[in-house]
Order: C-alpha cells, then sequence, then structure tokens
C-alpha cells in the first residue's frame, strides 16, 4: 500500500486509525531489538490520532493517518531531541522545525524520533551514544547512516515515510543498505529550518519511502519557501507531477566507469545490471570522465569538518544540553563539558575543521577545498550540456557486519565517492535499489532544481524493474 | 625630534531597528533580563538567522553619509571564539566584504579642513551581557544578543585627541541625524576602542600599537589618548617599541592599565555563513536610500550661510545637532532675524544646557515660546537685559513670555515724555558725574545710563536713555 491508498482508506473508514496504530505499536515493540527509537510515546500518538478522528468527516489532509518517524536531529516539541548524543540527550526542544509543522498540517502522524549518528556524523549508526541501529534485512549488519533509524524504520515497516537529513549521502547510503528509497532534493527544496546544522551548506532533508510515488507525495507537502531559511528556494510550493508516458527514449543518461575507484564487486555487478536494463527501456547512455569525481571524499572532508567545528560551538553546556559537574574556570566548564557529550567521531571533525579553519596555515585547505568544489560544479554542470541524467551506484560497498570497522574510522569515508559531490554542487538525486534484498543500489543524479526529472525517471524505473 | 601621532578610532554602533538582526525579537535597551529573547538568538539548534532589512538598509545609510562605496552583493561570515555571552560560538559578522569601504569624516583643525579616511562599516550581531555580581558569580542576560551593529574603522589618520573628538562628533552627530542610532554611550550603543602609536619621522622608529578598549565616554577617549600619546612619547624617546598591547581607561587612577598583551592575533578561524545567502545589492536600492536620507550636518552648514547669511562659525555649531538645527529653523522662520535668534541660541541657550549637563533635544523651553520672546527683544517690547532675565525663567519653566512679561510689568517703557523725566531727575541728583563726563571721563556716562535704569527699575529703553543724556551733556 502507498500513502494515497492507506490514506483513502483511513478517510472512508476502511481501515480503524485507532486499531491500525495500535497494531503497529505492538510491532514496534516486538521489533525494539532493531534500536530503532531514541524516542517513542505512545500517548502523543494517541493525542494525534484524537485529533485526526474528530476531523476525520471534514477536510482531511493529504498525509491523513501516515506514520512518519523523524531522524532525531529534526526538531518536534512533543518529544526530545537528542542528535543521538550525550550532549543533548535530555534536551527538549521549544519549536517545530517547519517540515514537522507541514507534515502536521496534512495530517501525518509522527510516531517518534529514530537512531542516528551523532549529529548525523558517520555512516553506520556506531557513532550514536544510543547504540547501532541493526539492520532489518539482516540485523548483523549495519543499515548505514547517518539516517539509520529512518531507513530502518521504513524497511521493517513501522513507518510509510521516514524524514532524514544528507549531507554526503546520509540518507541515500542506508536507503541503499536497508533497500529502500532515498531522495535528497535540491539544495533549498525544502527547509532547513528546525534541523541541527551539521555541515549547514551540505545538509539537506532527504525523505525516505518504500516507492517512489511516496516520495513525490511528501516532497509535495514539505517542500517550498520557508520565511525561516534564508536558503530555501522562492518557490512558493513544490507541485511535482508524476507523468505517466515518461520514457527513457530520447533520454541520454550519463554514466561513470568504475575501473577508477575502489569498489565491491558485488556493487559494480548491480550497476551493471542497472545499466543494461536502462539501455533495455531505450536510453542513450553515455561514457562521461569525471576529473575531479576522485577528490570528492577530500574535499567532503574538509569542507564539512570545517563547517562541522563552527555548527558544534553553540554546544557549550550553558544554556541548554549536557553541563560537566566539574569546572572551576569558564575555560574548564567548556572543555570538560565537551570533552564528556561529544563522542569519538564528532570530536575528530571538530578537531579537523579547526585545523582547517586556523589561521596559521592561512586556511589554505579551507579554501582549496572551496575551489576544488566549485571546479566540481563547473564540471557537473558541464556533464549536464550532454546528459538529461548522470548514473551511479548509491555507495562504493554493501553493508558490512556491525563493529567490523570501528578500529578504522577513516575507511568508511570513502563509501561517499558517489553521493557527496551531489551535496558538495547542491544537485538532487534519489537512491534506487536494483534486486531485493541486501544488493548495491545506483542513484540518479540530476540538475539543480530539475528534480521533477530524477523523480519521474525512478518512478518510470520502478515500475519497469518490478 | 619630528614626531607624528597616529590615531585610529574602532566605532561600534548599535543600530536602532526595532527588531534583532537575524530574529524577530524586540531590540529594546533596559528591558527585564532575558525577556528580549528567542531560539535563534539564543542558538538553540536547529535555529537558523535571518536577516533583518531594516538593518542592512541603516548599515547602508551609514555609509553614505560617511561617503562610503557600497558594495553590490556581499557575504556574512562567522567569526569564532568561545565566551558565555556568544551564544553560537561565533559572531555572524562581514570579515573580507565589508558593506561599505573607502569613506571619510572631515574635521577642522588649524590648517585647515582635514579629511579623515574610513577603512570600512560592516554590520554584524552584537552578543549578550555577563553580569558578575558581588557574590562572584556571572550571570548573562541575552537580551542583546542577536542585536544589529555596524562596526566603523577609520584610518589611523587622527594626530592629536582634538581631533579624534571632533571626529567621533562629528560621527555621532550624523548618526543621529540620519536616525539610525540613539548613539548613547553611557548605554552602550556607540562604543569606542583607540588605537594609538607615534613614529619619529626623521628615523622612521615607531612605537607598537596600543589599543585602548571600551571607552564610555568622550571625555574617556580624550584623556585616554592624550595618556597614552605621553606614554608613547616616552617610550619613542628612550627607543623603546613597547609591545602591542590592549588596555583600558581606567577613571580613578586617570591612567590606562594593561588588559593583556598579544604577540599574535587571537586566530578567529573565520568562515563563511552559509546560512545566509550572498546578498545582492541593487543600484536602485543604494539609491533609494540616498534620495530618502536627510540634509546632513555639512550640507545644512553651507545652507545656513547661504540661506541665512549667518557666519560660518554659526553656521557649523548650529547644523552639528539634529535638533538644535531644527530649533533654529523653525523659530527663524517666526522672528525672521537669523542672527538675532543664532546669538541667542549659540550664547545664552546653549550654556543653560550645558549648565543643566542635557542634551539639547531635552530642553523644555518650546520653540514657539523661544520664538515670542526673541519678537518680544527683536520689537523692544522689552529689553536686552529683561530678555535674558526671562530666558533665564523661560528655559527652566516653559510659559508664554507675551503674558509674563506683561503679569510682570517688564515692558520697556519707550515713552519719551516718562524717561526724559526720569534722566532729569538722574542729572539732578548727580552732579558730580555730569562734571565728570564733561572733563573728559567716559566712564561717567555708562554710570548715569545704570542710574537711569536702576530707577525705571530695568524697564526704560536704555538706548533712549543714552540718547537723551548725552544730549543734555553737550561738553
Amino acid at each position: 500500500m502507498n500513502i494515497k491508498e492507506l490514506r483513502n482508506s483511513f478517510v472512508s473508514g476502511e481501515i480503524d486509525l485507532r486499531s491500525y496504530y495500535t497494531k503497529l505499536i505492538e510491532k514496534i515493540e516486538t521489533k525494539k531489538d532493531l534500536n530503532i527509537f531514541i524516542s517513542f510515546n505512545k500517548e502523543d500518538i494517541f493525542r494525534q490520532i484524537e485529533k485526526l478522528e474528530e476531523k476525520q468527516n471534514s477536510n482531511c489532509g493529504i498525509l491523513f493517518g501516515i506514520p512518519v518517524t523523524l531522524k532525531d536531529n529534526i526538531s518536534y516539541d512533543k518529544l526530545k531531541m537528542t542528535c543521538g548524543s550525550k550532549m543533548l540527550e535530555n534536551f527538549e526542544p521549544i519549536f517545530n522545525a517547519t517540515v514537522v509543522d507541514k507534515l502536521i498540517e496534512e495530517d501525518a502522524v509522527i510516531i517518534g524520533k529514530v537512531n542516528m549518528d551523532e549529529f548525523a556524523m558517520g555512516s553506520s549508526s556506531e557513532t550514536s551514544y544510543f547504540g547501532p541501529t541493526k539492520n532489518p534485512i539482516d540485523n548483523k549488519l549495519i543499515p548505514g547512516g547517518s539516517s539509520s533509524g529512518s531507513a530502518a524504520s521504513v524497511a521493517a515497516d513501522l513507518a510509510m515515510i521516514s524524514l532524514g537529513s544528507d549531507s554526503g549521502g546520509s540518507v541515500r547510503q542506508p536507503a541503499s543498505y536497508c533497500n529502500i528509497y532515498g531522495y535528497m532534493p535540491s539544495y533549498g527544496t525544502i527547509s532547513r529550518a528546525g534541523v541541527v546544522s551539521m555541515a549547514n551548506t551540505l545538509d539537506q532533508i532527504g525523505i525516505l519511502s518504500n516507492c517512489v510515488e511516496d516520495i513525490v507525495t511528501t516532497t509535495n507537502v514539505i517542500g517550498g519557501n520557508d520565511s525561516k531559511d534564508m536558503n530555501s528556494t522562492l518557490k512558493e510550493s513544490i507541485n511535482f507531477q508524476i507523468e505517466d508516458n515518461y520514457n527513457f527514449k530520447n533520454k541520454k543518461i550519463g554514466i561513470i566507469n568504475l575501473d577508477k575507484f575502489e569498489i565491491e564487486e558485488a556493487v559494480k555487478k548491480d550497476y551493471e545490471l542497472a545499466v543494461d536494463k536502462i539501455k533495455s527501456l531505450g536510453a542513450e547512455i553515455v561514457e562521461l570522465d569525471f576529473k575531479y569525481l576522485k577528490y570528492s571524499t577530500a574535499v567532503y572532508s574538509v569542507v564539512m569538518s570545517s563547517e562541522v567545528s563552527s555548527n558544534m560551538s553553540r554546544f557549550d553546556g550553558i544554556r541548554y544540553g549536557c553541563l560537566t559537574d566539574e569546572y572551576e574556570t569558564t575555560d574548564d566548564l567548556y572543555i570538560n563539558t565537551r570533552s564528556e557529550g561529544f563522542g569519538e567521531e564528532t570530536k575528530r571533525r571538530i578537531a579537523m575543521g579547526t585545523l582547517f579553519l586556523a589561521a596559521e596555515n592561512n586556511q589554505e585547505l579551507y579554501k582549496q577545498g572551496q575551489k576544488v568544489r566549485k571546479l566540481m560544479s563547473d564540471e557537473f554542470d558541464a556533464h549536464f550540456e550532454k546528459v538529461d541524467i548522470i548514473l551511479t551506484p548509491t555507495t562504493t560497498n554493501l553493508p558490512y557486519e556491525i563493529g567490523s570497522r570501528t578500529e578504522d574510522p577513516l575507511s568508511v569515508y570513502d563509501s561517499g565517492t558517489f553521493n557527496v559531490p551531489v551535496n558538495l554542487c547542491g544537485l538532487c538525486c534519489i537512491s534506487i535499489p536494483v534486486r531485493k534484498g541486501i544488493s548495491g543500489s545506483i542513484q540518479f543524479i540530476g540538475k539543480r532544481y530539475e528534480d521533477e526529472e530524477i523523480l519521474n525517471a525512478a518512478y518510470y524505473y520502478e515500475r519497469s524493474n518490478n | 625630534m619630528n614626531y607624528k601621532t597616529l590615531i585610529g578610532l574602532e566605532i561600534h554602533v548599535e543600530l536602532s531597528t526595532n527588531s534583532k538582526m537575524f530574529c524577530g525579537c524586540k531590540n529594546e535597551f533596559g528591558s527585564a533580563p532575558n525577556t528580549n529573547v528567542c531560539p535563534i538568538c539564543l542558538g538553540h539548534p536547529g535555529a537558523l538567522p535571518v536577516m533583518n532589512k531594516k538593518a542592512l538598509e541603516y548599515a547602508i545609510m551609514a555609509g553614505l553619509s560617511f561617503n562610503c562605496n557600497i558594495r553590490n552583493s556581499f557575504k556574512m561570515d562567522r567569526k569564532k571564539y568561545f565566551y558565555p555571552d556568544l551564544t553560537k560560538g561565533y559572531q555572524i559578522t562581514q570579515q573580507d566584504m565589508p558593506l561599505c569601504e573607502n569613506g571619510y569624516i572631515e574635521v577642522h583643525t588649524k590648517d585647515g579642513i582635514k579629511k579623515i579616511g574610513l577603512i570600512r562599516i560592516h554590520i554584524e550581531e552584537d552578543t549578550g551581557k555577563s553580569i558578575h555580581n558581588e557574590e562572584g558569580n556571572t550571570l548573562l542576560d541575552y537580551n542583546r544578543a542577536g542585536v544589529p551593529l555596524i562596526e566603523i574603522v577609520s584610518e589611523p589618520e587622527m594626530s592629536n585627541a582634538d581631533e579624534a573628538k571632533e571626529f567621533l562628533e562629528n560621527l555621532k552627530e550624523t548618526l543621529k541625524f540620519i536616525g539610525i542610532s540613539d548613539v548613547k554611550m553611557e548605554q552602550g550603543s556607540l562604543r569606542c576602542d583607540v588605537n594609538i602609536n607615534v613614529i619619529d619621522e626623521d628615523s622612521n622608529f615607531k612605537t607598537r600599537i596600543t589599543e585602548v578598549k571600551n571607552l564610555n565616554s568622550f571625555k574617556a577617549v580624550y584623556k585616554a589618548i592624550n595618556y597614552e600619546e605621553k606614554r608613547h612619547l616616552e617610550m619613542l624617546e628612550n627607543k623603546d617599541e613597547g609591545f602591542k598591547e590592549t588596555r583600558r581607561w581606567d577613571d580613578a587612577s586617570n591612567s590606562t592599565v594593561v588588559m593583556r598583551r598579544k604577540e599574535e592575533g587571537s586566530d578567529y578561524r573565520f568562515s563563511v555563513e552559509g546560512d545566509i545567502p550572498v546578498t545582492i545589492v541593487e543600484d536602485e536600492f543604494i539609491e533609494e536610500i540616498k534620495n530618502n536620507l536627510p540634509e546632513l550636518p555639512s550640507q545644512l552648514m553651507k545652507r545656513f550661510i547661504k540661506e541665512y547669511n549667518i557666519s560660518e562659525y554659526d553656521a557649523d555649531i548650529l547644523s552639528r545637532n539634529k535638533y538644535l538645527s531644527k530649533y533654529f529653523e523653525i523659530v527663524t522662520k517666526e522672528v525672521k532675524d537669523p542672527q538675532l535668534v543664532s546669538n541667542w541660541l549659540l550664547s545664552d541657550v546653549l550654556r543653560r544646557v550645558n549648565e543643566a549637563e542635557i542634551e539639547f533635544e531635552e530642553i523644555k523651553m518650546e520653540s514657539k515660546n523661544f520664538a515670542k520672546l526673541l519678537n518680544l527683544i527683536k520689537n523692544k517690547d522689552i529689553n536686552n537685559n529683561t530678555g535674558k532675565k526671562v530666558l533665564r525663567k523661560l528655559f527652566e519653566d516653559n510659559f508664554d513670555p507675551e503674558e509674563y512679561v506683561k503679569e510682570k510689568g517688564l515692558i520697556q517703557v519707550n515713552d519719551d515724555s516718562v524717561l526724559e523725566k526720569i534722566v532729569d531727575e538722574v542729572l539732578a541728583n548727580n552732579q558730580e558725574s555730569i562734571n565728570d563726563y564733561k572733563n573728559g571721563k567716559d566712564r561717567a556716562l555708562g554710570f548715569l545710563v545704570g542710574q537711569c535704569m536702576k530707577a525705571s527699575k530695568g524697564k526704560g529703553n536704555p538706548q533712549k536713555f543714552n540718547e537723551m543724556i548725552l544730549k543734555k551733556l553737550v561738553r
């Protein structure tokens, strides 16, 4: 069932809201060992249900009764917002993120806040203060990250859609590992107001779901201009249309030669499978040569950690959140609070960013990073002169076993080779599973603000692939 | 030794917008602590800054008033440091692309008008305030966090305390004129730091720059500069370049005190503020602001000279203060004698303003009453002396002077027959003075007029007394 069908069943009374949610809550209880939820509150769910019951016969919203989970860096004033960190373990936000207001406006049911890598830093969920989320397909495996709980909640059928955040693949990579769809719109399409910044020029709200159509429905609800976010699109509202007669004939799809990259064999095979499929559907395949793609993780590391170092500085223990018990001077207060409150990966990135921004070397790497970022963006622009869509694997590998790579924190950065350029250049992207089960995924990358193209392509591919 | 003093000023000015720089919170001085705050100015996770267009407009107004170039597109930057009154761990400011650049402010020196260059004017947000109480606790008030500021940075082109003082006065009055700040130093809406060093022009040996921070009055700025100039000259004489250091002015000891020595500047780890996109400032927008700017002191001065035919000196003083210049024009319209109005305003009225230690805009005496008083004088309904006495009262209590002089019987006596009677009486009683006068002692005439005034209880027309006595005492 998709959003439209479930909504209509609720509206018509065919499915009873209350019993649906009673069952859903039971199901959530039985899957507790997956460690998906950080905050989950039955009373809050039934409070929302009550409200919906009152209006059942009048104006039902587009998402009437649809169960949604939120990554725990998205502010919802009825539940804690921990960001997966001890720093905000007991933090209760006092306002809603704009996306949350928009979901509620259209009668979605927010069922809980889900697990994530600490402050969205990580790609396995292992940096969460609340322990790793498990992959619903195989609970020995990581579900990906940082939007681990979002992907897992959808894959485990505990939510129909989940909102995550994506700064370098944090929606698409877990979607791929959990074998679902993950969409990251063009920068600015969805407001970031109320979303805790990790690397603010890269962060985007993304949507995880079991099908493309639900992603489109949700984007149309939560997208559009927001006066609280100066980077949000000027378009008052988003109204993406699925075209039933979209096809790949007369479409040019750019692919890349994977030989230049370190990439797992299984992932490569699934990519080739997808390319063949798309070719057979009539698309013209164009092999593109990328000069700067191989620097993507390096550039990403510099840009991301530099932004992290400033975005994390507000967590100083003074106004909210974790505060150390032991301090004598103000400096002690900062140092001890931040030492106790932040996890290892967060500290690592703050330290890196601080170094990149230090005046000592004239901010050489920071400036260089910004330059290469521009070059990458120009390269994508040039390629989009020739092709409609660029197709890459979502990740370079398949999910690995929880705990198997914690010794080598830097090795996990490279899985984002194909993810991060999209964020660096403000493009749009959707990750699509190639096969059922643990498999490789592909991503359709589109030009900035041409999200409709990749969504239609994904929808067409989805139907042809099933 | 041939030396030169180099003084540069850095001035922070709080803009008097209704709301803060990046959120809708009230921008208001004196509210109860932490009542004008929200998630944005408190730096709550997820809160994003939204630029206050009015603040931008105000900053451009300042730039235009000080002859700056206005940038057509600008970005904001983050300046990072940890301090309890800084809510986000960084201050949103402008580092390498200030909104306004390359302006100047004119000051009068004995060698004529001197242009002091302005390097830049940029926009930024203010921080909160730490209050250290007697128990040794630090209390934090975030009402000021996020209040819009402009920072004005001058070239080190002032050579003495007088120039710095005039620069500051000019700056303050201009900002008041254009109405973008209440420029109250005691409330922190205008804050000044001084950079100073001296250079031996023969040998090019110079002392290291001292920064004197947090000066809270023009007087303190003046004193601190003089103190530092002397200190630096002594260093220069001893060929001691000193330290690059930050000092503060200590009122109690009348001297500056070292706060910290910095061999190298702090590292603020500047980076781009990505939450605020690059902003385009259209020429039309700048033009519109320019057209709406009020007349500035320098323009006013020129107009006053031309329109009212008063001296440059008078026009200069009148045009420096927004309220004074307005008052002058309103009163002049009623009295139709600009020189008379100017004379009275600049001498008697300003003296009273200074004595009362108030700002001109705070005077109680309404312009219409002052105009009436001057008309009484101009029409010789009262004499000058009476006028001064009435002014003293009028300044305190603001009443209708026409009624007052009638009530108190202060109307000048111009009737020749009445005056002549008094003169005759006085002459009859002062034969000695008459003799003195005839023997060439001119002072005796003044005495006789004075006696006439006394006899008329101050109401007689002194000129007429003078003329009559002269006529009667032909030598």
